[in-house]
C-alpha cells in the first residue's frame, strides 16, 4: 500500500495503518527531536505529543502538503516551544530514566575509534564538546534550521515550508549558524 | 568577488544552496585564489567533525516510546461516557410519573432499532459485520450495475493476529523472520527482546548469534548478547565475543562481551583482555579490562 493509501486507511479509523505511518516515521522524528533538544525526556515528550497531535488532527489532513511536511511542521513546532521554555526554564538535562535504567544522551553520541591515540582521543573528545555548546548557542530558529539542512539533509525551501517561512529567511538563519561555528571550531580544525 | 564575501558562502556551497549566479561567481574566485581554496579545505573539515557528531537514537529507546504511544492511543480510542445527558435522562425517567411514557418510549426505540438493522436494508452493514477482523481496504474502480446499484472493486489487506508460545514454530519462525526486518530497528529489538529466552534452540541462537555479529543497531546487539549469557562457554559463542570485544564501535556491548567472556576464564583469556586494553579508546571500557586481568593475575603493562 503507498503512503497516500496508509492515509486514507488511517483516516478512516485503520488502526494497523495508522500504526504503519508511524513506523515510517517515527525513527526520523525521534533523531530530530533529540539532536534538536539533546534531552532524552524532552525528546520523549515531543515523541508523544507529536504522534497523537496526529492522530487527533489526520482527519484534516488535506493532500495539500506532503505528510512528511505536515508531520515536521507539528514536531518542529513542538520542539521549538520546548528550546523557547527552557530558555526561562532550566538548562539541558541529558539524563533520562527509562524502563532500561538510566540513559546518559552523551552516550548515544559514536565515539569515534582512535585505535589507542590519546592525544587524538582528547582532541576529538574536545571537539565534540565545543560542537555541543556551539549548538546550545544557537538561538531556536538557527538551531532548527541548521538540524534540518546540515543533519536531515532538507533543502532550505522545504525547511522554509516546514518552518512557515521564506527560503530566503531559513538562508539567512543558516547563513548566521555557520558562520558562528565557524569561528567556534576555527583554530580546531 | 572579495575574499570576505567568498568565504562568507563556503558553507552555503558546500550545502548546494547558493543561486547559480552565485555558485558561478565563487567556483570562479576559487580558481583564482589559493587562500580561498585553502578556506574551503577546512570548511568541509568543520563539516564532517559536525557530522560526528549526530546522534543515533537507541533502538531499546525508540521500542520503549512505541509501546508508550501505543498505551496512549488505546486510551484515546476508548469511549469517553456522555454523561451529562443520560444522568439527567435518569433522573427524569426515574420519576413514578413518568414510568409509563418511559416504557412506551423503549418499545418505540426497539421497533425502530429493529427496522434500520434489519437484512437486506444495508448492504454496507453486511460487509462489515462479516467478521474477519480489521483491514485496510484500497478501492480500486467503481462501476454501475446493472440493477441500478453500484458495484465496487477493492484490494484488501487483512490483519492477522497470532497468538502461541515461543516452543509453537510458527510463532518461532515469524519471530526470527521480524528479528531480521532490515527496515524496522524497532521491531528487531522486540524481537529479539522475546527471543533470547529461547536461545536453547540452535536456530534461535544462529540468529542471536548474528544480530550480534552484524546488526548495526546497537540497541539489537546489546538484547543478542543478553540472550547468549548462558551459552558463553560454547566456543562459537566464544569466539564471537572475543571478535566484538575487538571490533564493535559501542562501548557498551564491548563491556558486555567481557562481562560473558570472563564467565570462563580459559585459555587466550588474558591475551586477548591485554590487546583489547591496548587497542580501546574508551576509558570504562580499559579500566572493566585492567580489573579483569589484576583478577586473574595477569600482566597489564607488559604486551
Amino acid at each position: 500500500m503507498d503512503e497516500a493509501a496508509l492515509i486514507r486507511a488511517a483516516q478512516q479509523g485503520d488502526q494497523d495503518a495508522f500504526e504503519r505511518l508511524v513506523r515510517a516515521y517515527d525513527q526520523s522524528v525521534l533523531r530530530l527531536a533529540m539532536n534538536l533538544l539533546r534531552s532524552v525526556e524532552d525528546a520523549r515528550d515531543v515523541y508523544q505529543d507529536a504522534f497523537l497531535r496526529v492522530y487527533k488532527n489526520l482527519h484534516s489532513f488535506r493532500f495539500d502538503c506532503s505528510f512528511h511536511t505536515w508531520l515536521y511542521r507539528i514536531v518542529t513546532n513542538l520542539c521549538l516551544d520546548h528550546l523557547r521554555k527552557r530558555k526561562v526554564r532550566r538548562e539541558e538535562s541529558p539524563v533520562a530514566h527509562t524502563e532500561s535504567g538510566t540513559l546518559d544522551f552523551m552516550q548515544m553520541v559514536p565515539e569515534e575509534r582512535v585505535d589507542g591515540d590519546p592525544q587524538r582521543h582528547l582532541m576529538s573528545r574536545e571537539l565534540g564538546r565545543r560542537i555541543g555548546e556551539v549548538l546550545r548557542g544557537f538561538t531556536p530558529r538557527e538551531r532548527m534550521v541548521f538540524e534540518l539542512r546540515h543533519y536531515q539533509g532538507m533543502r532550505l525551501k522545504a525547511i522554509g515550508e516546514v518552518l512557515g517561512t521564506s527560503e530566503e529567511a531559513a538562508k539567512n538563519c543558516l547563513f548566521r549558524a555557520t558562520q558562528k561555528m565557524r569561528q567556534a571550531l576555527g583554530d580546531f580544525v | 568577488m572579495t575574499c570576505e564575501l567568498a568565504r562568507s558562502r563556503l558553507s552555503l556551497f558546500l550545502y548546494g544552496e547558493l543561486s547559480f549566479d552565485e555558485e558561478e561567481a565563487l567556483q570562479q574566485h576559487l580558481e583564482s585564489c589559493e587562500g580561498c581554496r585553502h578556506a574551503l579545505e577546512r570548511e568541509k573539515v568543520w563539516h564532517e567533525a559536525v557530522d560526528l557528531h549526530a546522534t543515533e537514537p537507541p533502538a531499546n529507546l525508540l521500542a520503549q516510546f512505541r509501546q508508550e504511544l501505543r498505551a496512549r492511543l488505546a486510551e484515546e480510542r476508548r469511549p469517553h461516557r456522555t454523561f451529562a445527558l443520560w444522568e439527567w435522562l435518569g433522573e427524569v425517567l426515574h420519576a413514578p410519573y413518568m414510568r409509563p411514557i418511559g416504557a412506551l418510549a423503549l418499545v418505540l426505540a426497539g421497533f425502530l432499532a429493529a427496522r434500520l438493522t434489519a437484512p437486506g436494508v444495508s448492504p454496507v452493514s453486511q460487509a462489515d459485520n462479516a467478521g474477519h477482523g480489521p483491514t485496510a481496504t484500497q478501492v480500486r474502480y467503481v462501476q454501475p450495475d446493472a440493477s441500478g446499484g453500484v458495484r465496487i472493486v477493492m484490494d484488501e489487506t487483512r490483519q492477522r493476529i497470532l497468538s502461541g508460545s515461543l516452543e509453537d514454530l510458527a510463532i518461532q519462525r515469524l519471530l526470527l523472520a521480524a528479528a531480521s526486518d532490515a527496515a524496522d530497528p524497532g521491531l528487531r529489538v522486540e524481537s529479539m527482546d522475546i527471543l533470547k529466552s529461547g536461545a536453547d534452540s540452535p536456530e534461535v541462537r544462529r540468529v542471536l548469534l548474528q544480530a550480534l555479529r552484524q546488526d548495526p543497531v546497537a540497541g539489537v546487539r546489546l538484547k543478542a548478547i543478553e540472550g547468549l549469557k548462558s551459552f558463553s562457554a560454547e566456543p562459537e559463542v566464544r569466539k564471537v565475543l572475543a571478535d566484538v570485544l575487538l571490533t564493535d564501535e559501542n562501548p557498551g556491548v564491548r563491556t558486555q562481551a567481557i562481562d560473558l567472556l570472563v564467565q570462563h576464564k580459559g585459555a587466550g583469556m588474558a591475551g586477548l583482555l591485554q590487546e583489547a586494553l591496548y587497542r580501546d579508546s574508551n576509558e570504562y571500557v580499559r579500566q572493566r579490562c585492567q580489573k579483569t586481568l589484576r583478577e586473574m593475575n595477569a600482566s597489564v603493562g607488559t604486551f
